[in-house]
Protein backbone atom coordinates (compact mmCIF):
# COMPACT_ATOMS: atom_id res chain seq x y z
CA UNK A 1 0.00 0.00 0.00
CA UNK A 2 3.15 2.23 1.04
CA UNK A 3 3.77 1.56 -2.74
CA UNK A 4 1.26 3.08 -4.40
CA UNK A 5 1.03 6.18 -2.31
CA UNK A 6 4.62 6.51 -3.49
CA UNK A 7 4.73 6.52 -6.87
CA UNK A 8 3.54 9.68 -7.96
CA UNK A 9 5.47 13.36 -6.32
CA UNK A 10 8.53 13.00 -4.69
CA UNK A 11 10.44 9.77 -3.80
CA UNK A 12 12.91 11.03 -1.74
CA UNK A 13 15.32 9.31 0.66
CA UNK A 14 18.52 10.59 2.42
CA UNK A 15 20.38 7.69 4.28
CA UNK A 16 23.16 9.18 6.77
CA UNK A 17 26.10 7.38 8.58
CA UNK A 18 27.52 8.51 11.47
CA UNK A 19 30.82 6.71 12.47
CA UNK A 20 33.66 8.04 15.12
CA UNK A 21 36.66 8.66 14.22
CA UNK A 22 39.99 9.01 16.08
CA UNK A 23 38.96 12.64 17.55
CA UNK A 24 35.45 13.46 16.15
CA UNK A 25 32.14 11.85 14.37
CA UNK A 26 32.23 11.98 10.99
CA UNK A 27 29.03 11.47 8.41
CA UNK A 28 30.90 8.58 6.69
CA UNK A 29 28.33 7.25 4.50
CA UNK A 30 25.71 9.60 2.64
CA UNK A 31 23.62 8.43 -0.22
CA UNK A 32 20.66 10.89 -1.32
CA UNK A 33 17.63 10.41 -4.05
CA UNK A 34 15.70 13.57 -4.71
CA UNK A 35 15.36 16.58 -2.87
CA UNK A 36 16.32 15.22 0.62
CA UNK A 37 19.74 16.82 1.63
CA UNK A 38 22.02 17.56 4.10
CA UNK A 39 24.41 20.45 4.38
CA UNK A 40 27.93 19.36 5.07
CA UNK A 41 28.73 18.91 8.73
CA UNK A 42 30.05 21.54 11.49
CA UNK A 43 31.95 20.86 14.63
CA UNK A 44 31.24 23.87 17.51
CA UNK A 45 31.78 21.40 20.22
CA UNK A 46 34.84 20.00 18.55
CA UNK A 47 33.87 16.14 17.94
CA UNK A 48 30.56 15.92 18.18
CA UNK A 49 28.92 16.37 14.57
CA UNK A 50 26.18 19.03 13.80
CA UNK A 51 24.16 18.50 10.21
CA UNK A 52 21.70 20.08 8.98
CA UNK A 53 18.83 18.15 7.34
CA UNK A 54 16.99 20.53 4.14
CA UNK A 55 13.12 19.45 3.15
CA UNK A 56 12.41 19.67 -0.57
CA UNK A 57 12.56 23.70 -1.20
CA UNK A 58 8.84 24.17 -2.10
CA UNK A 59 7.66 21.86 0.74
CA UNK A 60 5.64 18.67 1.25
CA UNK A 61 2.42 18.18 -1.58
CA UNK A 62 0.22 14.99 -1.68
CA UNK A 63 2.30 11.80 -3.19
CA UNK A 64 5.59 12.69 -2.13
CA UNK A 65 7.22 10.10 -0.34
CA UNK A 66 9.99 10.90 1.98
CA UNK A 67 12.21 8.72 3.42
CA UNK A 68 14.73 9.38 6.02
CA UNK A 69 17.54 6.62 7.43
CA UNK A 70 19.91 7.91 10.05
CA UNK A 71 22.29 5.51 11.31
CA UNK A 72 24.63 5.95 14.55
CA UNK A 73 28.10 3.92 14.97
CA UNK A 74 28.80 2.85 18.29
CA UNK A 75 30.87 5.78 20.17
CA UNK A 76 29.77 7.95 17.81
CA UNK A 77 27.09 11.50 18.39
CA UNK A 78 25.24 13.63 15.95
CA UNK A 79 23.35 16.27 16.63
CA UNK A 80 20.68 16.93 13.97
CA UNK A 81 18.49 19.88 13.23
CA UNK A 82 16.23 21.68 10.63
CA UNK A 83 16.89 24.90 9.27
CA UNK A 84 13.58 25.73 9.25
CA UNK A 85 9.55 24.61 9.62
CA UNK A 86 8.48 21.87 7.42
CA UNK A 87 5.30 22.88 5.55
CA UNK A 88 3.01 19.59 4.48
CA UNK A 89 0.47 21.66 2.17
CA UNK A 90 -2.66 20.90 1.07
CA UNK A 91 -3.35 17.51 -0.83
CA UNK A 92 -5.56 16.95 -3.85
CA UNK A 93 -6.38 13.49 -2.66
CA UNK A 94 -3.00 11.80 -2.34
CA UNK A 95 -1.47 11.28 0.78
CA UNK A 96 1.95 12.59 1.73
CA UNK A 97 4.33 10.13 4.01
CA UNK A 98 7.53 11.11 5.90
CA UNK A 99 9.14 7.98 7.62
CA UNK A 100 12.21 8.33 9.90
CA UNK A 101 14.40 5.46 10.69
CA UNK A 102 16.65 5.95 13.19
CA UNK A 103 19.27 3.26 14.24
CA UNK A 104 21.82 3.87 16.89
CA UNK A 105 24.27 1.76 18.41
CA UNK A 106 25.76 2.11 21.72
CA UNK A 107 26.06 6.34 20.49
CA UNK A 108 23.93 9.06 20.38
CA UNK A 109 21.68 10.83 18.38
CA UNK A 110 19.81 14.28 19.03
CA UNK A 111 16.73 14.73 16.68
CA UNK A 112 15.82 18.51 17.28
CA UNK A 113 13.63 19.97 14.04
CA UNK A 114 12.03 23.21 13.72
CA UNK A 115 8.31 22.45 13.78
CA UNK A 116 5.90 20.56 11.18
CA UNK A 117 3.42 22.98 9.60
CA UNK A 118 0.14 21.10 8.43
CA UNK A 119 -1.85 23.49 5.86
CA UNK A 120 -5.90 22.83 6.47
CA UNK A 121 -6.22 19.45 3.95
CA UNK A 122 -3.04 18.44 4.38
CA UNK A 123 -2.86 14.22 4.42
CA UNK A 124 0.19 13.27 6.10
CA UNK A 125 1.27 10.12 7.58
CA UNK A 126 4.61 10.72 9.48
CA UNK A 127 5.97 7.82 11.06
CA UNK A 128 9.37 7.68 13.52
CA UNK A 129 10.73 4.08 14.33
CA UNK A 130 13.88 4.29 16.39
CA UNK A 131 16.00 1.59 17.28
CA UNK A 132 18.72 1.79 20.31
CA UNK A 133 20.86 -0.56 21.26
CA UNK A 134 21.49 -1.49 25.04
CA UNK A 135 23.54 1.98 26.04
CA UNK A 136 22.76 4.24 22.90
CA UNK A 137 20.95 7.43 24.22
CA UNK A 138 18.15 9.60 22.19
CA UNK A 139 17.02 13.02 22.49
CA UNK A 140 14.53 13.79 20.31
CA UNK A 141 11.44 16.01 19.53
CA UNK A 142 8.23 16.62 17.28
CA UNK A 143 6.30 19.55 17.02
CA UNK A 144 3.13 19.42 15.04
CA UNK A 145 1.04 22.72 14.03
CA UNK A 146 -2.52 21.71 12.90
CA UNK A 147 -3.68 24.58 10.40
CA UNK A 148 -2.24 27.98 10.65
CA UNK A 149 -3.07 29.60 13.76
CA UNK A 150 -1.31 32.89 13.29
CA UNK A 151 -3.25 33.91 10.56
CA UNK A 152 -6.36 32.08 12.01
CA UNK A 153 -6.95 29.03 9.57
CA UNK A 154 -7.84 25.58 11.48
CA UNK A 155 -7.37 22.72 9.93
CA UNK A 156 -10.92 22.06 9.36
CA UNK A 157 -10.27 19.34 6.66
CA UNK A 158 -7.59 17.19 5.75
CA UNK A 159 -5.69 13.83 7.41
CA UNK A 160 -2.69 13.52 9.47
CA UNK A 161 -1.55 10.35 11.29
CA UNK A 162 1.64 10.51 13.60
CA UNK A 163 3.15 7.26 14.63
CA UNK A 164 6.34 7.41 16.68
CA UNK A 165 8.32 4.06 18.10
CA UNK A 166 10.89 3.63 20.52
CA UNK A 167 12.53 0.44 20.90
CA UNK A 168 15.88 -0.69 23.17
CA UNK A 169 17.31 -3.92 21.72
CA UNK A 170 14.37 -4.63 20.10
CA UNK A 171 11.83 -4.40 23.26
CA UNK A 172 9.26 -1.71 22.69
CA UNK A 173 9.77 1.34 24.84
CA UNK A 174 7.36 3.57 23.63
CA UNK A 175 4.33 3.98 21.04
CA UNK A 176 2.64 6.35 20.14
CA UNK A 177 -0.24 7.13 17.54
CA UNK A 178 -2.42 9.76 17.22
CA UNK A 179 -5.12 9.69 13.95
CA UNK A 180 -6.47 13.16 12.89
CA UNK A 181 -9.31 12.71 10.38
CA UNK A 182 -12.25 15.09 10.82
CA UNK A 183 -12.69 18.67 12.18
CA UNK A 184 -14.43 16.33 15.39
CA UNK A 185 -10.83 14.80 16.19
CA UNK A 186 -9.29 18.25 16.82
CA UNK A 187 -11.80 19.24 19.77
CA UNK A 188 -11.87 15.77 21.82
CA UNK A 189 -11.97 16.37 25.39
CA UNK A 190 -8.76 13.95 26.54
CA UNK A 191 -7.31 14.28 23.18
CA UNK A 192 -6.24 17.48 21.51
CA UNK A 193 -9.44 20.56 22.99
CA UNK A 194 -9.06 22.41 20.11
CA UNK A 195 -5.76 23.15 20.75
CA UNK A 196 -3.61 23.32 17.23
CA UNK A 197 -0.31 22.75 18.44
CA UNK A 198 0.75 19.13 19.75
CA UNK A 199 4.16 18.32 20.91
CA UNK A 200 6.30 15.90 22.22
CA UNK A 201 9.84 15.52 23.71
CA UNK A 202 11.80 12.03 24.37
CA UNK A 203 15.17 11.51 26.11
CA UNK A 204 16.38 8.38 27.08
CA UNK A 205 17.76 7.06 29.26
CA UNK A 206 16.35 9.06 31.84
CA UNK A 207 16.49 8.80 35.69
CA UNK A 208 14.01 10.26 38.37
CA UNK A 209 16.65 12.32 38.85
CA UNK A 210 16.43 13.65 35.14
CA UNK A 211 12.52 13.82 35.95
CA UNK A 212 12.89 15.73 38.96
CA UNK A 213 15.37 18.25 37.06
CA UNK A 214 12.98 18.91 34.29
CA UNK A 215 9.64 18.75 36.37
CA UNK A 216 9.59 22.50 37.75
CA UNK A 217 10.46 23.61 34.16
CA UNK A 218 6.73 21.70 33.07
CA UNK A 219 4.16 23.67 35.28
CA UNK A 220 1.68 26.00 34.10
CA UNK A 221 1.78 28.23 30.51
CA UNK A 222 -0.26 30.41 29.19
CA UNK A 223 -2.34 29.38 26.80
CA UNK A 224 -1.34 25.41 26.88
CA UNK A 225 -0.60 22.70 29.01
CA UNK A 226 2.60 20.69 29.69
CA UNK A 227 3.55 17.35 31.79
CA UNK A 228 6.95 15.10 32.00
CA UNK A 229 6.49 11.54 32.50
CA UNK A 230 9.34 8.77 33.53
CA UNK A 231 8.04 5.27 31.60
CA UNK A 232 10.34 2.39 30.83
CA UNK A 233 13.51 4.81 30.71
CA UNK A 234 11.88 7.06 28.33
CA UNK A 235 11.57 10.97 29.95
CA UNK A 236 8.39 12.02 27.90
CA UNK A 237 7.67 16.06 27.98
CA UNK A 238 3.85 16.66 25.99
CA UNK A 239 3.14 19.74 25.31
CA UNK A 240 -0.42 21.35 24.06
CA UNK A 241 -1.16 24.87 22.93
CA UNK A 242 -1.34 27.46 20.39
CA UNK A 243 2.55 28.40 19.55
CA UNK A 244 5.04 26.89 17.96
CA UNK A 245 7.37 29.28 19.54
CA UNK A 246 6.68 28.66 23.01
CA UNK A 247 6.92 25.21 22.21
CA UNK A 248 10.34 25.43 20.69
CA UNK A 249 10.99 27.73 23.91
CA UNK A 250 9.84 25.32 26.14
CA UNK A 251 11.90 22.29 24.40
CA UNK A 252 15.44 24.04 24.02
CA UNK A 253 14.86 25.06 27.50
CA UNK A 254 14.45 21.81 28.93
CA UNK A 255 16.96 20.07 26.22
CA UNK A 256 19.84 22.30 28.21
CA UNK A 257 18.99 20.37 31.53
CA UNK A 258 18.30 17.24 29.68
CA UNK A 259 21.82 16.99 27.37
CA UNK A 260 24.18 16.87 30.39
CA UNK A 261 22.47 14.32 32.46
CA UNK A 262 21.30 12.14 29.40
CA UNK A 263 24.86 12.17 27.59
CA UNK A 264 27.10 13.66 29.81
CA UNK A 265 28.05 16.93 27.69
CA UNK A 266 26.93 20.61 28.49
CA UNK A 267 24.46 21.67 26.11
CA UNK A 268 26.37 23.38 22.97
CA UNK A 269 22.99 24.57 20.86
CA UNK A 270 23.33 24.72 17.54
CA UNK A 271 24.36 27.85 15.87
CA UNK A 272 20.72 28.16 13.93
CA UNK A 273 18.72 29.02 16.78
CA UNK A 274 20.71 32.09 17.94
CA UNK A 275 19.56 33.61 14.39
CA UNK B 1 -21.73 -18.86 4.54
CA UNK B 2 -23.24 -21.10 7.05
CA UNK B 3 -19.86 -21.90 8.45
CA UNK B 4 -19.48 -18.13 9.32
CA UNK B 5 -22.96 -17.68 10.82
CA UNK B 6 -22.07 -20.70 13.06
CA UNK B 7 -18.91 -19.21 14.36
CA UNK B 8 -20.78 -15.91 14.67
CA UNK B 9 -23.35 -17.20 16.89
CA UNK B 10 -20.73 -19.42 18.92
CA UNK B 11 -19.07 -16.01 19.58
CA UNK B 12 -21.64 -14.47 21.25
CA UNK B 13 -23.56 -17.43 22.75
CA UNK B 14 -22.65 -17.48 26.61
CA UNK B 15 -23.89 -19.48 28.88
CA UNK B 16 -25.57 -19.40 32.68
CA UNK B 17 -22.64 -20.07 34.62
CA UNK B 18 -20.17 -17.73 32.51
CA UNK B 19 -22.75 -15.30 32.46
CA UNK B 20 -22.33 -14.99 36.57
CA UNK B 21 -18.67 -15.64 36.05
CA UNK B 22 -18.23 -12.74 34.50
CA UNK B 23 -20.58 -10.25 36.92
CA UNK B 24 -17.70 -11.97 39.59
CA UNK B 25 -15.20 -10.47 37.04
CA UNK B 26 -16.29 -7.17 36.78
CA UNK B 27 -17.27 -6.37 40.18
CA UNK B 28 -16.09 -3.55 42.10
CA UNK B 29 -15.70 -5.82 44.91
CA UNK B 30 -13.44 -7.44 43.24
CA UNK B 31 -9.92 -6.76 45.76
CA UNK B 32 -7.65 -5.02 43.14
CA UNK B 33 -8.03 -1.27 44.08
CA UNK B 34 -10.47 -0.12 41.21
CA UNK B 35 -11.47 2.57 42.83
CA UNK B 36 -8.65 4.48 43.69
CA UNK B 37 -7.90 4.83 40.18
CA UNK B 38 -8.61 7.79 38.48
CA UNK B 39 -6.73 8.09 35.20
CA UNK B 40 -6.03 11.48 34.82
CA UNK B 41 -9.45 12.81 36.21
CA UNK B 42 -8.24 14.18 39.71
CA UNK B 43 -5.99 16.81 37.96
CA UNK B 44 -8.66 17.49 34.87
CA UNK B 45 -10.95 18.69 37.84
CA UNK B 46 -8.56 20.74 39.64
CA UNK B 47 -7.40 22.47 36.37
CA UNK B 48 -10.91 22.84 34.99
CA UNK B 49 -11.37 21.41 32.36
CA UNK B 50 -13.99 18.78 33.80
CA UNK B 51 -16.16 20.92 36.29
CA UNK B 52 -19.89 19.41 34.57
CA UNK B 53 -21.44 16.22 34.32
CA UNK B 54 -21.06 17.32 30.95
CA UNK B 55 -17.14 17.67 30.71
CA UNK B 56 -16.87 14.09 32.51
CA UNK B 57 -18.79 12.44 29.44
CA UNK B 58 -17.20 14.29 26.78
CA UNK B 59 -14.23 13.17 28.69
CA UNK B 60 -15.12 9.36 29.10
CA UNK B 61 -16.21 9.38 25.53
CA UNK B 62 -13.60 10.92 23.85
CA UNK B 63 -11.18 7.85 25.66
CA UNK B 64 -13.95 5.47 24.77
CA UNK B 65 -13.06 6.75 21.38
CA UNK B 66 -9.54 6.57 21.53
CA UNK B 67 -7.78 4.49 23.46
CA UNK B 68 -10.52 2.03 24.33
CA UNK B 69 -11.64 1.38 20.63
CA UNK B 70 -8.04 1.11 19.19
CA UNK B 71 -5.76 -0.08 22.07
CA UNK B 72 -7.56 -1.96 24.80
CA UNK B 73 -10.28 -3.78 23.07
CA UNK B 74 -8.28 -5.12 20.20
CA UNK B 75 -5.36 -5.37 22.40
CA UNK B 76 -7.33 -7.82 24.60
CA UNK B 77 -8.87 -9.55 21.47
CA UNK B 78 -5.40 -10.46 20.92
CA UNK B 79 -4.52 -11.48 24.59
CA UNK B 80 -7.69 -13.24 24.70
CA UNK B 81 -6.58 -16.05 21.45
CA UNK B 82 -2.95 -16.06 22.61
CA UNK B 83 -4.85 -17.12 25.94
CA UNK B 84 -6.89 -19.63 24.14
CA UNK B 85 -3.83 -20.85 22.68
CA UNK B 86 -1.79 -20.86 25.38
CA UNK B 87 0.63 -19.41 23.35
CA UNK B 88 3.09 -17.58 26.06
CA UNK B 89 5.39 -15.84 23.06
CA UNK B 90 1.75 -14.21 21.24
CA UNK B 91 0.95 -13.08 25.04
CA UNK B 92 3.89 -11.44 26.21
CA UNK B 93 4.71 -10.13 22.55
CA UNK B 94 0.65 -7.90 23.07
CA UNK B 95 1.38 -7.31 27.12
CA UNK B 96 4.85 -5.23 25.37
CA UNK B 97 2.41 -3.39 22.70
CA UNK B 98 -0.10 -2.27 25.48
CA UNK B 99 2.49 -1.12 27.81
CA UNK B 100 4.96 0.59 25.61
CA UNK B 101 1.32 2.08 24.68
CA UNK B 102 0.05 3.23 28.57
CA UNK B 103 1.39 6.82 27.87
CA UNK B 104 2.36 8.11 31.58
CA UNK B 105 3.95 6.76 34.11
CA UNK B 106 0.89 6.44 36.38
CA UNK B 107 -0.87 4.85 33.70
CA UNK B 108 1.80 2.21 33.22
CA UNK B 109 2.12 1.81 37.10
CA UNK B 110 -1.84 1.09 37.42
CA UNK B 111 -1.99 -1.65 34.93
CA UNK B 112 0.73 -3.04 36.74
CA UNK B 113 -0.49 -2.84 40.14
CA UNK B 114 -3.58 -4.19 38.75
CA UNK B 115 -2.55 -7.09 37.17
CA UNK B 116 -0.63 -8.40 40.06
CA UNK B 117 -3.64 -7.77 41.87
CA UNK B 118 -5.88 -9.91 39.97
CA UNK B 119 -3.36 -12.42 39.42
CA UNK B 120 -2.71 -13.06 42.64
CA UNK B 121 -6.47 -13.48 43.16
CA UNK B 122 -6.76 -15.89 40.13
CA UNK B 123 -3.67 -18.02 41.76
CA UNK B 124 -5.97 -18.00 45.02
CA UNK B 125 -9.29 -19.31 42.75
CA UNK B 126 -6.82 -21.67 41.28
CA UNK B 127 -7.49 -20.61 37.89
CA UNK B 128 -5.34 -23.04 35.74
CA UNK B 129 -1.88 -21.18 34.59
CA UNK B 130 -2.42 -18.67 36.73
CA UNK B 131 1.03 -19.31 38.85
CA UNK B 132 2.76 -20.41 36.11
CA UNK B 133 2.51 -17.23 34.30
CA UNK B 134 2.53 -14.81 36.83
CA UNK B 135 5.59 -12.83 35.56
CA UNK B 136 3.86 -12.15 32.77
CA UNK B 137 0.06 -11.52 33.67
CA UNK B 138 1.41 -9.75 37.02
CA UNK B 139 2.61 -6.85 34.43
CA UNK B 140 -0.59 -6.11 32.85
CA UNK B 141 -4.34 -6.57 34.00
CA UNK B 142 -6.00 -6.75 30.52
CA UNK B 143 -3.75 -10.00 30.46
CA UNK B 144 -4.99 -11.03 33.47
CA UNK B 145 -8.53 -10.62 33.30
CA UNK B 146 -8.26 -12.50 29.80
CA UNK B 147 -6.87 -15.12 31.42
CA UNK B 148 -9.86 -15.81 33.88
CA UNK B 149 -12.69 -14.70 30.63
CA UNK B 150 -10.81 -17.75 28.45
CA UNK B 151 -11.00 -19.95 31.70
CA UNK B 152 -14.70 -19.18 32.33
CA UNK B 153 -15.53 -19.85 28.99
CA UNK B 154 -16.77 -15.94 28.60
CA UNK B 155 -16.81 -15.20 24.95
CA UNK B 156 -14.67 -13.08 23.29
CA UNK B 157 -17.31 -10.41 22.96
CA UNK B 158 -18.57 -9.95 26.33
CA UNK B 159 -15.28 -10.63 28.04
CA UNK B 160 -14.67 -6.93 26.19
CA UNK B 161 -18.21 -5.43 27.23
CA UNK B 162 -16.86 -6.75 31.04
CA UNK B 163 -13.90 -4.74 30.70
CA UNK B 164 -15.47 -1.60 29.09
CA UNK B 165 -18.04 -1.92 31.40
CA UNK B 166 -15.63 -2.24 34.33
CA UNK B 167 -13.53 0.71 33.06
CA UNK B 168 -16.27 3.30 32.83
CA UNK B 169 -18.16 2.24 36.14
CA UNK B 170 -14.81 2.76 38.10
CA UNK B 171 -13.98 6.05 36.01
CA UNK B 172 -17.70 7.32 36.70
CA UNK B 173 -17.81 6.53 40.68
CA UNK B 174 -14.29 7.84 40.67
CA UNK B 175 -15.50 11.29 38.96
CA UNK B 176 -18.57 11.10 41.16
CA UNK B 177 -16.43 11.77 44.53
CA UNK B 178 -13.66 14.24 43.00
CA UNK B 179 -16.40 16.56 41.51
CA UNK B 180 -18.19 16.29 43.46
CA UNK B 181 -21.76 14.83 41.58
CA UNK B 182 -24.56 13.59 43.36
CA UNK B 183 -24.99 9.50 43.01
CA UNK B 184 -27.68 9.82 41.17
CA UNK B 185 -26.47 12.03 38.64
CA UNK B 186 -23.27 9.63 38.22
CA UNK B 187 -26.04 6.47 37.83
CA UNK B 188 -27.88 8.89 35.14
CA UNK B 189 -24.09 9.44 33.71
CA UNK B 190 -23.61 5.47 33.43
CA UNK B 191 -26.94 4.83 32.24
CA UNK B 192 -26.61 7.18 29.28
CA UNK B 193 -22.75 6.17 28.37
CA UNK B 194 -23.71 2.49 28.55
CA UNK B 195 -25.34 3.21 24.59
CA UNK B 196 -21.61 4.24 23.58
CA UNK B 197 -20.49 1.00 24.49
CA UNK B 198 -21.60 -1.86 21.48
CA UNK B 199 -20.14 0.57 18.63
CA UNK B 200 -17.03 0.98 20.87
CA UNK B 201 -16.89 -2.83 21.42
CA UNK B 202 -17.45 -4.05 17.76
CA UNK B 203 -15.26 -0.97 16.29
CA UNK B 204 -12.64 -2.24 18.70
CA UNK B 205 -12.90 -6.15 17.77
CA UNK B 206 -12.40 -4.82 14.02
CA UNK B 207 -9.01 -3.02 14.35
CA UNK B 208 -6.21 -4.17 12.24
CA UNK B 209 -2.47 -4.95 14.01
CA UNK B 210 -1.17 -1.58 11.63
CA UNK B 211 -4.09 0.50 12.98
CA UNK B 212 -3.36 -0.43 16.89
CA UNK B 213 -2.71 2.67 19.24
CA UNK B 214 -4.48 5.81 20.32
CA UNK B 215 -3.18 8.60 22.03
CA UNK B 216 -4.63 11.20 24.12
CA UNK B 217 -2.35 14.37 24.55
CA UNK B 218 -4.76 15.81 27.13
CA UNK B 219 -5.31 12.49 29.15
CA UNK B 220 -1.47 12.22 29.01
CA UNK B 221 -0.95 15.37 30.79
CA UNK B 222 -3.05 15.59 33.18
CA UNK B 223 -1.99 12.36 33.99
CA UNK B 224 1.32 13.38 34.05
CA UNK B 225 0.43 16.13 36.05
CA UNK B 226 -1.19 13.94 38.62
CA UNK B 227 2.34 12.51 39.79
CA UNK B 228 2.66 15.86 42.11
CA UNK B 229 -0.42 16.93 42.46
CA UNK B 230 -0.50 18.74 45.53
CA UNK B 231 -4.24 17.22 47.01
CA UNK B 232 -4.91 14.06 45.79
CA UNK B 233 -6.42 11.14 46.94
CA UNK B 234 -6.14 8.71 44.11
CA UNK B 235 -3.39 6.94 42.99
CA UNK B 236 -3.43 7.90 39.05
Amino acid sequence: MIETACTQGWQAELRLGFVQHSTKTVLANRSQRGPLAVQRPFYPEGDVCHAYILHPPGGVVGGDCLQMRFQVDPAAHALLTTPGATKFYRSAGLQAQQHQHFHVADGCLEWLPQENIFFPGANIALHSTIHLDTTAQYIGWEIHCLGLPSIGEQFTHGKTLFKTAIYRAGKPLLLDRLLIASEADLHTAAGLRGQPVMATLYATPATLALLEAVRPHCQDIANGSTGVTLLNGVLVVRYLGNSTAQAQRLFRHLWQIIRPLVTGRSATPPRIWNT
Amino acid sequence: MVAGIRTDISMTMITDLALLRLLHLVSPTLPIGSFTYSQGIEWAVECGWIATPTDLQNWLASQLHSGMTHLDIPVLQRLYHAVERADVETLEYWIHILNASRETSELLLEEKNRGRALTDLLIALEIPNAARWKPLLAQSQSAAFVLAAVHWQIPLQQTAYGYVWSWLENLVLSAVKIIPLGQTQGQKILHEMTLLLPEVVTQGLQVADDDIGASSPALAIASSRHETQYTRLFRS
